[in-house]
């Protein structure tokens, strides 16, 4: 039997877990699109060592991206010690903190997706929308991102499961409060660290279950794969 | 003095660079006919003459009218969008939106708003259209799954619908067997006819220039060589 202490940690830290993902991916899918659509579009000089610094982060060992977040966001960090000053905001050791890095690392998984997806659309079609009469928006709406959605929605799903494992750089921004931020994978390292094997297996497993569904999920939505009829 | 504004009248230098490969689009026309040719080998600079045209690629230099219309004066500043131009444009290879219906595709000039239309979605036009080009048995049917012959047949429908002031077409028959060309000659023959719209045509093959040219111009190498009436 599991230990009391981890069947009491196992909700909140799966409901944190999935809040953080989420709002994760709120910001990987209008950063990671925007940024994958500049690229795509665009020629500017420097445009592929954007795209470089940009993809760093996949490469990256997570402890290394929550080394550079503290430098940045911590509370002496030159954007932490700006944000506690003038709005009183601190993110280190909060749930945003751990949003904010988990954004930072599964940024790449969208990120380089919907470049290519937006690279794949063939230019002549948005012409053709152009001559019948749409505005660029327009052309945007129902021509580039019907076209484009189905790569970038593979990307998010990777995103989000990336997200609810992420444990490194969460860690290190957002800590081990239980019930405040203490997500999923951060349970599973605090119930190993405290010798409660059963407690682990659960979280463990309920990890697994939740990363199993997802990447099935993005299998199906795979754009190299047929479509079903 | 006054000279009768041409049909159409073209007058336009676009210099287009690609590393060390420097091409030169420079090209006159003045035509009071309504069918006119451009004949010319693959290289020679016709489909960027198009795109000026549709204002898919502003010139350098010159101007465009069409029936007395400004669309491009590069002295006055004038260079209307493609969207605005009100002229119908049949790809090479059709362009097809890929994602939507036949049905859709006809009706996709008829609203400019954030949304295709639906499937469902009804309109007398486009009917019209369907019907005329024996495409209603397959209105719900993909792009991809109809042969050569019917997507060109989608291609004008979905310019027509929009009751451009001129069409442009792309090698139209260029995609096709010999057998359904000449077929597709004759219907494009009597459709330009019946709707005595201003019609230009590109393409490398004579046959298509003496059929359709009252104007034929010659084009080799971004030049007008030669212009016969």
């Amino acid at each position: 039997m599991p230990s009391i202490a981890a069947v009491d940690a196992l909700w909140p830290a799966l409901a944190l877990s999935l809040q953080v993902a989420l709002w994760s991916c709120a910001i990987t899918l209008l950063l990671g699109g925007g940024l994958g659509l500049l690229i795509a579009r665009t020629r500017f000089p420097g445009r592929e060592l954007l795209d470089t610094l940009l993809t760093l982060p996949m490469v990256l060992p997570p402890t290394v991206i929550g080394y550079y977040l503290l430098v940045v966001i911590g509370r002496r960090g030159w954007l932490g010690s700006w944000l506690d000053e003038t709005f009183g905001i601190q993110l280190v050791f909060t749930w945003q903190g751990a949003v904010i890095a988990a954004a930072l690392v599964t940024f790449p998984l969208v990120f380089k997706p919907a470049r290519a997806a937006f690279e794949s659309v063939d230019t002549q079609l948005e012409q053709a929308a152009r001559t019948l009469g749409l505005p660029e928006w327009a052309v945007f709406l129902r021509v580039t991102l019907p076209l484009a959605w189905r790569g970038i929605f593979a990307g998010l799903l990777l995103s989000f499961a990336r997200a609810m494992g992420e444990f490194g750089a969460t860690l290190m921004v957002a800590g081990s409060l239980p019930g405040k931020t203490q997500t999923l994978s951060v349970a599973v390292y605090t119930a190993v660290q405290a010798g409660d094997d059963a407690g682990a297996a659960t979280l463990a497993l309920v990890t697994a279950s939740v990363c199993v569904a997802v990447l099935l999920a993005a299998n199906r939505l795979n754009p190299s794969r047929p479509s079903a009829p | 003095m006054t000279t009768p504004e041409p049909l159409l009248d073209v007058a336009i230098r676009k210099t287009l660079r690609s590393g060390p490969r420097v091409f030169e689009l420079d090209v006159r026309i003045r035509s009071d006919h309504e069918r006119l040719v451009v004949l010319g080998p693959s290289g020679a600079g016709k489909t960027l003459l198009l795109q000026a045209i549709a204002g898919l690629l502003p010139p350098d230099a010159g101007h465009i009218r069409l029936r007395g219309r400004t669309l491009f004066d590069r002295r006055l500043g004038v260079c209307l969008p493609a969207r605005a131009r009100r002229i119908g444009y049949v790809f090479q290879d059709y362009a097809l939106f890929p994602h939507l219906d036949v049905r859709q595709n006809v009706a996709f000039g008829l609203n400019r708003r954030a949304l295709n239309p639906r499937r469902h979605a009804r309109f007398p036009e486009v009917e019209d259209w369907l019907a005329r080009f024996g495409l209603a048995a397959m209105a719900h049917q993909r792009p991809a799954e109809l042969s050569g012959g019917q997507r060109q047949r989608v291609a004008l429908a979905r310019a027509l619908v929009t009751e451009p002031q001129a069409l442009l077409l792309d090698e139209p028959f260029a995609a096709l067997d010999p057998a359904l060309r000449q077929d597709l000659r004759d219907e494009l023959d009597q459709l330009q006819r019946r709707l005595g719209i201003p019609m230009l045509l590109i393409t490398h093959d004579p046959e298509d220039a003496a059929r359709f040219g009252e104007t034929i111009l010659q084009l080799e190498g971004g030049r007008a060589v030669e212009s016969t009436r």
